[in-house]
């Protein structure tokens, strides 16, 4: 039977539930690989022998699987490896390093399968400047923004926006065993802070135009599909220009115009990305502003909160995938016998 | 020793953390051990958006094995 990898991390639930369960109804087996219970819970080997193709498999829990089986991969998240803490600190490191490193080796050989998506596309578009860059190009509206180190320019830029701009950061500032990640938080930048602007010459920061918000939009994209919930302001606080420290939230369905859904769907195809969760937000004077986009942004809480169908889409997804590759690899073989 | 421009709305932040947090009526965490900042409303887990895990800047600058 054909199977679906599944790559996620061992405290991962409810969407990769969701996901499986879905795939398993289409008349498909999953492999769920718990990324950070390799290498001490999960074996892959990968072996060559001369004049041989090599020989991949994959063994959890006892079952050893030829990865020959596998016709697609979701890629949900890929953690670094738990290490036992009874091994030497000397070496613990480099085990880790090395294991990661070999993990990522092993799944960047599986290219002839359907990915949701691809590795590469997917860190390609966390890099906030590209897809600044991209959606920028097919006319979708976002904040003026300075991503810069130079107190100069920032001044300058403050003076322009008269005042109201705001900061973040583009990485979190740690991550902890279970995960999470200290966050910088997005803060308005007052006159006060600039007494100081000359530090930043040690931290490059993301500068934006600060934008009032009537509603957030969380929008997850999937295959041409749109899944919006938003935020209104009777549940925003329009003082904290982060929605993340607004605690308590109620999401509704949203919607977004046509127009913007035809520039992301350009935009998403640009980046090659088939899955991606993007932050909109709507101003007071209805106009759309792109924040950013999370390849592989979160979406149970939609799901959840507003029953919006997305593990089902990812899961169709996939599997209409498999049987396009299906189609291509028999026409291709047949074609091949026709020119013999 | 010098901080980066960032480190004034960190520590603001925090304080405004810990605000909130003696006004719920729960004990402030001490200044070094830095509070969870991200409470959000995502689910299931809202502050794991990276595709991977790994800590900045490269952990392979770590990895040396160093037995002396």
């Amino acid at each position: 039977m054909d199977i679906i990898l599944l790559l996620t991390h061992s405290r991962d639930f409810f969407t990769i539930d969701n996901v499986e369960a879905h795939i398993n109804k289409l008349g498909y087996k999953t492999l769920r690989i718990n990324t950070d219970q390799y290498p001490t819970q999960i074996n892959l080997d990968f072996e060559i022998k001369q004049h041989n193709s090599p020989q991949k498999t994959i063994s959890i829990g006892g079952e050893e699987i030829n990865v020959k089986r596998i016709k697609a991969v979701w890629l949900r998240r890929i953690w670094s490896p738990e290490m036992p803490e009874d091994i030497d600190p000397a070496y613990s490191k480099y085990c880790s390093n090395e294991a990661s490193n070999n993990l990522l080796n092993f799944l960047h050989t599986l290219n002839n399968i359907f990915w949701l998506d691809h590795l590469e596309y997917t860190n390609r578009a966390e890099n906030k400047l590209y897809q600044m860059e991209q959606a920028n190009k097919f006319g979708i509206a976002m904040p003026n923004t300075l991503i810069s180190n130079n107190p100069d320019k920032i001044l300058k830029f403050y003076h322009q926006n008269k005042g109201n701009i705001i900061t973040k950061m583009q990485t979190v500032l740690s991550v902890s065993m279970d995960g999470s990640g200290q966050s910088f938080r997005t803060s308005k930048v007052n006159a006060e802070d600039l007494e100081n602007l000359s530090s930043v010459q040690y931290c490059p920061m993301i500068f934006q135009t600060e934008i009032l918000k009537k509603a957030e939009y969380r929008v997850v994209y999937v295959d041409g599909e749109f899944f919006s919930g938003k935020i209104t302001t009777d549940t925003l606080d329009n003082a904290s220009p982060d929605i993340k420290s607004n605690q308590s939230v109620s999401w509704e369905i949203g919607s977004l115009p046509q127009y913007l859904c035809e520039q992301i769907s350009r935009f998403m195809e640009s980046i090659e990305l088939r899955f991606g969760v993007m932050d909109i937000v709507e101003t007071p004077s209805g106009e759309f502003q792109f924040l950013e986009i999370n390849p592989v942004g979160e979406w149970g809480m939609l799901e959840k909160e507003l029953d919006l169908p997305i593990s089902h889409a990812i899961a169709k997804t996939i599997v209409k995938q498999i049987k396009i590759n299906e189609k291509d690899t028999i026409n291709n073989a047949s074609k091949r016998q026709f020119q013999h | 020793m010098k901080k980066p421009f960032f480190a004034n709305f960190l520590e603001n932040q925090v304080n405004e953390d810990e605000i909130q947090q003696v006004k719920g009526g729960l004990t402030p965490e001490s200044a070094t051990k830095l509070p969870d900042l991200d409470q959000t409303m995502k689910y299931p887990s809202d502050n794991d958006e990276g595709l991977q895990t790994m800590k900045y800047p490269s952990d392979n600058d770590e990895g040396n094995i160093n037995l002396m």
